[in-house]
């Protein structure tokens, strides 16, 4: 064995004890081995440091496709859905679950339509303001983060920051937790109501969604009767 | 599309594979939201400022992809687990470098913690500059070898990887580059002291 095999094998610890007090006793009485020892240590530790560097260049890759994949608006999505939906038509094939995804994109258009404004808001403390500011530039997971180590919980802005997200069903609960609350004001509990049936229509429940922006329709002080009249219509005529 | 859900196993195994397998495995990790759900959530309870926040999921990932390369996961724990303990720990090691650290608690608890396997480095950024101009010198396929070679490849991964005729040509080349390095190495009385304090 080579010196450099043994200098591999003892700073990999893959000698043996036996193995590794002789290798110690040399290194004391050569200076040559000395060294290399120090060498290929200082070598190693170039060597891993510029892993390290190459390692950090491609995460900062994947992190920024995969925040462009994650930010790509779903209007751009319907040109490929149109035409894998007409190649499905041409072949004769009936996709299985062309319902549901009809009514997530449905929703998210629609939210996307009719999203507060947020760059407008400010909330009352610091932390709500940075959640303000994270949603209007469509940092919803960061939003969500920050939302959820907050107690008591904004069920109305958490909702905005899942729904941002697509998570329909998440923000189901939370609109239905902030209905129930009894801090919000009058203006908010309105908009609830509104991005609450978004989010049934978009988890797949388009009969109570219809139920509940019928419910909006009927009350003429509601704040949102005109958008909850625009999805409607729109849903009628894409149904 | 359904995402595909890894076990453990199969997360490390990528890692420690190919390229193309440990590039895949990060993509999964990047976009798994309940990892970096509760990673986001730990670095904010630690203080860590919001606009910091990017830069220290950064730098925990690179930590975390580097130690599960160099064999430093246990497996005590769930692959999750030890991914936010990382993060908990560059969080704290973030806070500590910054002037307005205050908490000595923390700082006890960071020593003290079960992950804390990442190097403690004084001062990292002149190793990352001492090693830029080191491996400037060295040429294009050699610095890939060397690479491949830290990353733990076994010799018939590199010689695929380099797209050489046989595993003698991947060991003739490996030690070659090394070798390399260290010529240069020695070469350079005033680096060999530097990189002297590291080792």
């Amino acid at each position: 064995m080579n010196y450099l095999e043994r200098i591999d094998d003892y700073l990999n610890g893959t000698l043996s004890l036996t193995e590794q007090k002789e290798f110690e006793d040399e290194i004391k009485s050569n200076i040559e081995l000395q060294r290399e020892l120090e060498l290929t240590k200082m070598s190693n530790l170039v060597i891993d440091a510029a892993l390290k560097e190459d390692l950090s260049a491609t995460i900062k890759d994947i992190r920024g496709s995969s925040a462009e994949v994650k930010r790509t608006p779903i209007r751009k999505l319907w040109i490929p859905l149109s035409v894998a939906a007409s190649i499905a038509i041409l072949i004769g094939i009936v996709l299985p679950s062309w319902n549901s995804v009809d009514h997530y994109a449905f929703a998210q258009e629609s939210y996307a339509t009719y999203q507060p404004n947020f760059s407008g808001s400010r909330g009352p403390s610091v932390d709500q303001a940075n959640v303000i500011s994270l949603l209007s530039k469509g940092k919803a997971l960061e939003a969500e983060t920050i939302l959820r180590t907050e107690k008591p919980v904004d069920t109305y802005l958490l909702g905005h920051s899942l729904m941002m997200q697509g998570k329909f069903k998440e923000a189901l609960i939370e609109f239905q937790n902030n209905q129930q609350s009894t801090d919000s004001s009058q203006e908010i509990q309105m908009a609830s109501e509104f991005y609450l049936a978004l989010c049934l229509i978009g988890i797949g429940d388009s009969e109570k969604g219809q139920a509940e922006l019928g419910r909006i329709l009927n009350n003429k002080n509601h704040s949102y009767s005109n958008p909850a009249e625009k999805v409607t219509k729109r849903w009628s005529v894409e149904n | 599309m359904g995402r595909i859900n890894y076990t453990n196993q199969e997360i490390i195994n990528m890692i420690q594979g190919t390229v193309a397998d440990r590039n895949q495995a990060l993509r999964w990790v990047c976009a798994e939201d309940k990892w970096q759900l509760s990673a986001k959530k730990k670095i904010l309870e630690c203080g860590v400022p919001l606009h910091d926040l990017e830069d220290v999921i950064q730098d925990s990932l690179t930590a975390f992809t580097f130690n599960i390369l160099k064999k430093k996961f246990s497996g005590n724990s769930n692959l999750s687990t030890y991914y936010v303990g990382i993060c908990r720990n560059t969080a704290l090691k973030k806070i500590r470098n910054s002037s307005n650290y205050s908490s000595e608690d923390e700082l006890l608890k960071l020593q003290a913690d079960h992950y804390n396997q990442l190097e403690e480095l004084e001062d990292e950024d002149q190793l990352k500059g001492l090693v830029s101009s080191l491996f400037s010198k060295i040429k294009e396929g050699c610095q890939k070898i060397l690479r491949l070679y830290a990353a733990g490849l076994s010799m018939v991964d590199i010689s695929e990887e380099m797209g050489f005729q046989n595993v003698q040509s991947a060991k003739n080349q490996t030690k070659r580059c090394r070798d390399k390095v260290k010529s240069l190495i020695s070469a350079d009385p005033e680096l060999f002291n530097q990189l002297r304090r590291w080792i």
